[in-house]
């Protein structure tokens, strides 16, 4: 039986290639895990957040399951749809929040032009907040009225937000996926500087990964060599990663 | 006995680095992790710890950590020299690690970092190294 290692090989990296995308999508999301966030609210670690769309849904369902009065019956604010998950504010209907909000609009005109911040004060019930406890720092208010960490109409999350993953391509006998971080700050976070240690994201996600990478290579090889390979093979994967400015 | 961390690898490393004269002799703000004190006199090295991940194997544990070392000096000359004495301290040392045996200490990859301006307005050179670190210690102590 003659065998066409051409084809055998070529068949090999194109499935290697769809194993090291979908590994680089791991490694991406661990790196959207790691990446740290700005510390703009006070009292303690615990985060507040708006309410996903999905969660907005099943809280929805339940009351009225229950019987109890339609909350947010006009469907999720547009602040929800398009605040990213792990971001950010919550406030209760207080006076607080009021006066806050005061601040915000007549600090910057401008914040009246982006759905989450203008959500932030002006429409009563708009956030749901059984637990909200946490408030801005003042740090977290200068940069909202600054609208500096700004970032999709939320507040902060741009390092993670802008992670993303170049799909794996075969150069030669190589097959190669890039997971980049492009925020202009990325590289003082994850090696620190003079004045700002490091909080390092991209390679301890790669370091955690590698396992799983290696896992997904492994399972999208296994029908392109049963396919192509009578009798027994072994492939050896080596999984490498490096860092570049 | 509890399984040993990665602390004793950061004993490890700054003990090979004192017990080297060449850098002692150089280094004229000592060796920090993480971040220097804001008064501290350049040149320095700082390490910093970027990734620990623990590999369970049958009767060991292997530690692969991650270490970033970089020196600090207000002129590219003498953060290059330092670096490279460093390189040549660290890479394939010995390291005694308690607790735990050495495997691989090994440089991994340069760092790519631009000039930076320090509080007093200097022009800081950071240049430096990843360092791969692997050890092994047995299950359980």
């Amino acid at each position: 039986m003659m065998l066409d290692f051409n084809s055998i090989l070529s068949r090999v990296l194109e499935s290697v290639a769809v194993g090291l995308s979908e590994g680089a999508t791991i490694v991406a999301e661990r790196a959207r895990q790691h990446a740290p966030i700005r510390k703009v609210f006070g009292g303690g670690r615990r985060q507040m957040r708006f309410l996903s769309v999905a969660e907005h849904e099943q809280i929805k369902g339940m009351r009225s399951a229950l019987g109890l009065q339609a909350f947010g019956s006009a469907g999720p604010p547009r602040a929800l749809r398009v605040a990213s998950q792990h971001v950010v504010n919550n406030f209760s209907a207080s006076s607080k929040r009021r006066q806050f909000a005061t601040v915000v609009t007549r600090g910057n005109s401008a914040n009246m032009n982006v759905p989450a911040m203008r959500t932030l004060g002006s429409t009563p019930g708009t956030l749901w907040s059984p637990r909200a406890e946490q408030h801005l720092t003042r740090r977290g208010k200068s940069e909202l009225k600054s609208m500096r960490a700004n970032y999709k109409g939320s507040l902060g999350g741009r390092l993670r937000g802008e992670i993303y993953v170049v799909p794996a391509t075969v150069g030669g006998k190589t097959v190669k996926a890039m997971v980049v971080s492009p925020t202009s700050y990325a590289k003082y976070q994850e090696f620190g500087t003079r004045h700002h240690p490091a909080h390092p994201f991209m390679r301890p996600a790669a370091e955690e990964s590698g396992g799983q990478v290696v896992k997904a290579v492994r399972a999208s090889l296994g029908p392109a060599l049963a396919a192509g390979v009578p009798g027994r093979g072994r492939v050896v994967i080596r999984y490498t990663m490096k860092a570049g400015g | 006995m509890a399984t040993s961390t990665s602390a004793p690898i950061k004993r490890a490393i700054v003990q090979k680095l004192r017990a080297n004269q060449s850098i002692v002799a150089a280094l004229n703000g000592g060796i920090h992790e993480t971040i220097a004190p804001r008064k501290v006199r350049y040149p320095f090295v700082m390490y910093d710890l970027v990734a620990a991940p623990y590999d369970y194997l049958w009767g060991s544990v292997m530690l692969r950590t991650t270490f970033d070392v970089f020196v600090f000096a207000e002129n590219p000359v003498e953060a290059n020299n330092l670096d490279a004495l460093i390189a040549v301290a660290l890479n394939d040392a010995e390291l005694t690690v308690d607790g735990q045996y050495t495997l691989l200490c090994r440089r991994v990859a340069d760092t790519p970092t631009g000039p930076d301006v320090d509080a007093e307005g200097k022009r800081i050179y950071q240049i430096g190294a990843t360092y791969s670190i692997w050890t092994d210690q047995p299950l359980g102590g």
